[in-house]
């Protein structure tokens, strides 16, 4: 489960996260979804525990990730925008590297990086050093080192962009099989059509609030030139600002 | 395509720009070593020549002293040309860098000529070789002809790194395939591919390590991969050896313990600088998303320390026979101490400052020297500095976790 109590977070005068607060349940894949800016990867920065939130809090799995931060990063997998690597490692050693701080057990770690390299094509390419890799290459590498030990939470930041078809059905696949065994995910995205396939409820954040929350009930399937999803996201992103509050200027 | 006289003024900005950020790119520090290797390297031609110049004076007058020195000042402008031709060469068959040149409607031929100049500066070895060649010649040859042969030397220097550039691009094109573009400096360029083959390293070790190993062998894996930390290592290398090798130079004692003991403090602050670097080698935020506490990074570098602080110790009880036992364990210690303290304070830095690794260097280099100059000035006072200098940057470490906030 993850947490995300009342989460407030500035820089300098632009507040980029205004009393954030929602709850993504064990089992449950939600998205989240906001404009360039809308404050998308300061949540899940803060929530990976990389930037320290001004107020409000995070539990990951019943931890709370600012008091108690080594066992909550246990349970948690991040998976982020722009990804950056030890780059004269090989995937193989990165990953080696990232399962023994994880504690787990290295046939076993061994093995399920295996499968999961075969799955997402990087499995000729492991033994090269990153520095070598292409962009998308890389992506793969960060979402790999973010589901290796099989997290309680995952926190995907932009995570399929890059992705070639396959990786993407892989990784959409993962993360359908994640959910199902109680992994909490977070998953955010510019693109509306893998939110509305793979997302069980979405979050629209806007200017640093949570401005609508939607279940797959609310979007359904459609046909139309534009979908539910973008429709609702289009409202909250064009709605007059008198509605958006004062949170631009502190 | 662009009328090719009409890039000239813009080709000039772009190598005043390019010339101008390499200057700054040598913050003061490397600015000055830079001239102290170069005063270095003339020193030591000027004493590898001036006597054999001397002796042809002796012999054969001031002619023969200039006949040599043309024959020195031509082999070194013709190794010039040769590292230049080189250097061009594998510059031709690499991506070209910079923008996507080749989308750009400037003329191929342009293009060679623009990795032509900066291919030429790889002349600038020989020309560094240069002076301490001249100042050996010097008071043996008129000054005029002194002059005289040294802008020969620059004059043929540039004309034969010219001619380098031009034969290496010419032999390169001769050796393409036959391209479809019709023009051949074209075909070169789009056949060039980047300079680094594609490396495969060896299968990794799936082991289940405590923390501060696993970040301890991860450390000790990039140091031996072409990293920014693997060149930090040479420097404390060599003072190590040195400060072991001293022992054996025809010294007295007490002379020996001392230059082997400043050595080994030589070594240790480099040391230090390595550590720093290796914290500047964590990328920003990777650690940080991982269950790892600032206790398993702490104790991973300081085995940096502790290893370094032991094999300067063991090199002094194995080289330092010429002192006695009492002399040898006070020596010992003291120096074992200092390496770990210097050692601890690069640990220190590199976890607080490491992403910010010139400024962690000049503040150890300014600690350092503050301790250096107090002990000179008061005995052990330079201890006290040098301690709470390491106590101090210690309260600093439990902010780890939090260091990305506040850049």
């Amino acid at each position: 489960m993850i947490d995300v109590v009342e989460l407030g977070r500035r820089y300098g005068e632009l507040v980029a996260l205004d009393g954030v607060s929602f709850t993504v349940q064990g089992g449950e894949v939600v998205g989240l979804l906001g404009a360039n800016g809308a404050g998308k990867s300061t949540l899940l920065r803060t929530a990976a525990g990389l930037q320290a939130p001004d107020h409000g809090g995070v539990r990951i799995a019943g931890v709370d990730l600012w008091t108690d931060p080594v066992p909550a990063k246990q349970r948690l997998g991040y998976a982020s925008e722009e990804p950056v690597f030890y780059e004269e490692l090989s995937a193989d050693e990165y990953l080696a590297f990232v399962s023994t701080l994880r504690g787990l057990d290295p046939a076993v770690a061994r093995a399920r990086t295996q499968d999961l390299a075969e799955r997402f094509g990087l499995a000729p390419r492991m033994h090269e050093p990153v520095r070598q890799y292409s962009h998308g290459m890389r992506k793969k590498l960060s979402f790999l080192a973010a589901i290796v030990h099989r997290p309680a939470a995952l926190l995907c930041d932009e995570a399929l962009e890059g992705f070639d078809a396959e990786a993407a059905l892989a990784a959409k696949d993962e993360l359908r099989t994640l959910a199902a065994t109680g992994c909490a995910v977070l998953f955010s995205s510019h693109v509306t059509e893998t939110i509305e396939r793979l997302c069980d409820r979405v979050i629209l954040l806007h200017k640093g609030r949570v401005a609508r929350t939607l279940a797959r009930a609310d979007w359904g399937s459609t046909s139309s030139e534009l979908s539910a999803l973008e429709k609702a996201f289009l409202e909250v992103v064009r709605a007059p600002k008198a509605a958006d509050g004062s949170r631009d200027k502190a | 395509m662009t009328d090719d006289r009409a890039l000239d003024p813009a080709f000039r900005r772009l190598r005043r720009a390019l010339l101008q950020r390499r200057l700054y790119r040598l913050d003061l520090r490397l600015r000055a070593e830079i001239a102290l290797l170069a005063i270095v390297v003339a020193g030591f031609v000027f004493w590898q020549e001036r006597i054999p110049f001397d002796a042809a004076r002796r012999a054969r007058g001031p002619w023969a002293v200039a006949g040599a020195l043309g024959t020195l000042l031509g082999i070194l402008a013709v190794g010039s040309a040769a590292v230049v031709a080189a250097s061009h060469r594998s510059r031709l068959r690499a991506e070209l860098p910079g923008p996507a040149w080749l989308a750009l409607p400037v003329p191929a031929a342009r293009l060679l000529d623009h990795m032509a100049w900066e291919s030429r500066f790889g002349a600038l070895w020989g020309v560094a070789l240069a002076p301490g060649l001249v100042a050996a010649a010097y008071g043996f040859l008129p000054l005029w002809a002194l002059l005289a042969m040294s802008m020969a030397f620059l004059a043929m220097t540039w004309l034969l790194a010219r001619a380098a550039t031009a034969v290496a691009a010419s032999s390169a094109v001769r050796a393409r395939r036959a391209g479809r573009s019709g023009d051949p400096a074209l075909d070169l360029l789009l056949e060039a591919r980047p300079l680094a083959a594609r490396r495969r390293l060896k299968p990794a070790g799936w082991r289940r390590l405590p923390r501060w190993l696993a970040l301890w062998a991860k450390d000790a894996r990039l140091t031996v991969r072409p990293t920014p930390a693997r060149v930090r290592l040479f420097g404390p290398l060599v003072a190590m050896i040195a400060s072991c090798v001293v022992w054996l130079l025809p010294l007295e004692p007490p002379f020996a313990r001392l230059i082997a003991f400043g050595a080994a403090l030589v070594a240790a602050a480099l040391l230090a600088e390595f550590l720093i670097a290796l914290g500047g080698a964590d990328p920003p935020g990777l650690l940080r998303v991982l269950p790892v506490g600032v206790g398993a990074v702490w104790l991973g570098r300081v085995m940096w320390a502790l290893l370094g602080a032991a094999v300067l110790v063991a090199g002094q009880a194995v080289f330092a026979r010429a002192i006695s036992g009492p002399a040898q364990q006070v020596l010992m210690v003291w120096l074992g101490a200092a390496a770990l303290a210097i050692g601890l304070l690069g640990v220190h830095y590199g976890i607080t400052l490491g992403a910010n690794a010139p400024a962690a260097q000049r503040l150890l280099t300014l600690t350092l020297a503050i301790s250096m100059a107090a002990s000179l000035m008061i005995p052990l006072v330079g201890w006290i500095v040098l301690l709470t200098a390491v106590v101090h940057s210690a309260r600093r470490v439990p902010r780890w976790a939090r260091i990305e906030d506040e850049r």
